[in-house]
């Protein structure tokens, strides 16, 4: 089964043709990162606009490269929700134009969701599965007990850690997005200040905005005397402390077979190193991380859980909204 | 020769389907924020109603702006969308143009907030004023009485009153600006280059 997948929910205007799940025929992604790096963050008006400029010509080139004709697709996945209102239209708008004009079958997709099952593309998923779900806009631990069920065990309370991430990194004078300038300044960096833990009502909660102001603090009674490798290397400590102490209790109160990590943080090279700390407590866990290249945002991930919707009958009529705060399947 | 016409530039949605210069079928209903759910719906009801397949469809013509930056963008996806993938002809027309059609004399009052208006004023279709945004303190110290306001009238103290204009988009044909390279069509939001946030 042929589909072809649409995300527009927030900065990447992507299509992608996956077959049966796991293979990818064409992957395009039109980034506009370089845009709004210029504005020091994601104007949602800004992505629209460029969404519109960019769907028909991403969509088109995603046909070509899998080497096929429209009419061989077989359904047409579209990212749904969560994301940015403006933006999800133009995508979801597309794709309900593809399915009426080609008579095929739509599957709406909650965009995380996809980032869960990404690591399709490297390992076959077994359940009961936990997801430790990271990025900018998300951080959550999500059960599945079994195939395309959702629970959510804990969320933030507060900021995602990727917007953490990008407002300690503002603090510091670091250009955005400022994941990876800390993850690459903590390398040279060593123990020196001390940062909070923080504490959530729900043990499996996470919060970050207590570590931000922490780190505000430490700059403004250091100034120019602090240390930013030093500094850099106490957040990503500090943060990746929170969701891997959390991540290692919610392995411990239930029965977890196959760990995943997901979404953009997980490029995080600091990340990917300590989740094999789960390792240590529970020997029999299988742990996958997702292939680089399927961290950020991208429709092959869309893709790839459409075809699971897909089996479990998840179809989406012509007057399907695009939400902003969608829920689990 | 099927045509569809579309515009989404305002609250309204209005679609037509045109057999040749012939209106077969249409709609035309305040849908303010709904748009989005409810374009495609009315597509496929106009199509089946008519028992055309979409597959006959020839040519799209849409109202391009100005408008609403979210209403433009949902008519303008669906016909990106067919001109690039199934080779549908794209032309396109102004929102304020459309409302005029062949009226005689009529000035078109469109709401662009923030105490603004887009205007424009047509005879017979052909434009005296070319559409652009104007401050509503402009029509102040006009004696508006006599004016024939299409639009948003209640803006300057008229009445606000928006004709039927299912046949105008065939009445202007003429008008029609054929879009040759549909990767390169986007809104034309007119009152630009201000904040993005609105
Ligand atoms: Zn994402």
């Amino acid at each position: 089964m042929k589909i072809c997948a649409i995300e527009t929910s927030c900065d990447e205007t992507a299509v992608a043709i996956v077959e049966d799940g796991h293979t990818v025929l064409s992957n395009i992604v039109s980034s506009q990162i370089n845009t709004h790096a210029a504005f020091g963050g994601v104007i949602p008006e800004v992505a629209s606009r460029i969404h519109i400029e960019n769907i028909s010509i991403v969509l088109e080139e995603a046909i070509k490269a899998a080497n096929l004709k429209i009419e061989e697709i077989d359904a047409f996945a579209i990212t749904q929700g969560p994301g940015l209102i403006g933006s999800l239209h133009v995508g979801l708008i597309a794709a309900k134009t593809l399915s009426w004009y080609y008579d095929k079958p739509l599957i709406p997709i909650h965009h995380i969701t996809g980032h869960i099952y990404a690591n399709q593309f490297v390992d076959k998923l077994e359940y009961p599965l936990l997801a430790l779900v990271v990025s900018g806009g998300h951080t959550e631990l999500v059960l599945l007990k079994e195939e395309y069920h959702f629970e959510i065990l804990g969320s933030t309370q507060d900021d995602a850690i990727g917007e953490a991430y990008d407002k300690v990194a503002r603090v510091m004078g670091l250009p955005y997005p400022g994941g990876p300038h800390i993850d690459r300044l903590a390398k040279d960096g060593k123990k020196n200040y001390r940062l909070p833990k923080v504490k959530t009502q729900n043990p499996l909660d996470f919060s970050f905005s207590g570590l931000k102001s922490a780190v505000l603090q430490l700059i403004q009674k250091n100034k120019e005397e602090i240390i930013k490798e030093d500094l850099a290397f106490a957040f990503q400590e500090a943060a990746l402390n929170e969701i891997i102490e959390k991540t290692k209790l919610a392995i411990s109160l239930n029965k977890v077979k196959h760990f995943v990590l997901a979404g953009g943080v997980a490029a995080n090279s600091r990340l990917r190193e300590r989740v094999n700390e789960l390792k240590i407590d529970n020997p029999d866990l299988k742990i996958t991380i997702p292939p680089m290249w399927c961290c950020t945002d991208n429709a092959a991930m869309i893709g790839a859980v459409a075809y699971v919707a897909y089996q479990h009958g998840v179809r989406g009529d012509l007057d399907i909204s695009a939400n902003p705060g969608l829920d689990y399947a | 020769m099927i045509t569809l016409a579309i515009d989404t530039s305002f609250h309204y949605l209005t679609l037509v389907l045109y057999r040749d210069k012939d209106v077969i079928n249409s709609i035309q209903k305040e849908a303010f924020k709904q748009q989005s759910e409810t374009i495609l719906v009315e597509i496929k009801a106009l199509f089946d109603k008519a028992n055309i397949s979409p597959k006959d469809l020839n040519r799209i013509v849409l109202t391009d702006g100005p408008g609403s930056y979210t209403g433009l963008r949902i008519g303008m996806t669906v016909a990106k969308v067919l001109g690039a993938l199934a080779n549908i002809e794209v032309y396109t027309l102004s929102s304020l143009h459309v409302l005029a059609g062949l009226e005689k004399n009529v000035h078109i009052l469109l709401d662009a907030r923030a105490k603004r208006a887009y205007y424009a004023h047509y005879h017979e279709g052909i434009p005296l004023i070319n559409e652009r945004v104007v401050l509503l303190s402009d029509f102040d110290d006009l004696d508006t009485s006599n004016l024939k306001i299409f639009g948003d009238g209640q803006l300057i103290s008229k009445e606000k009153y928006y004709p039927d204009y299912t046949k105008n988009f065939m009445d202007l044909e003429k008008y029609w600006q054929k879009i040759n390279n549909i990767h390169a069509l986007v809104p034309r939001y007119l009152k630009d280059n201000e904040a993005y946030h609105s």
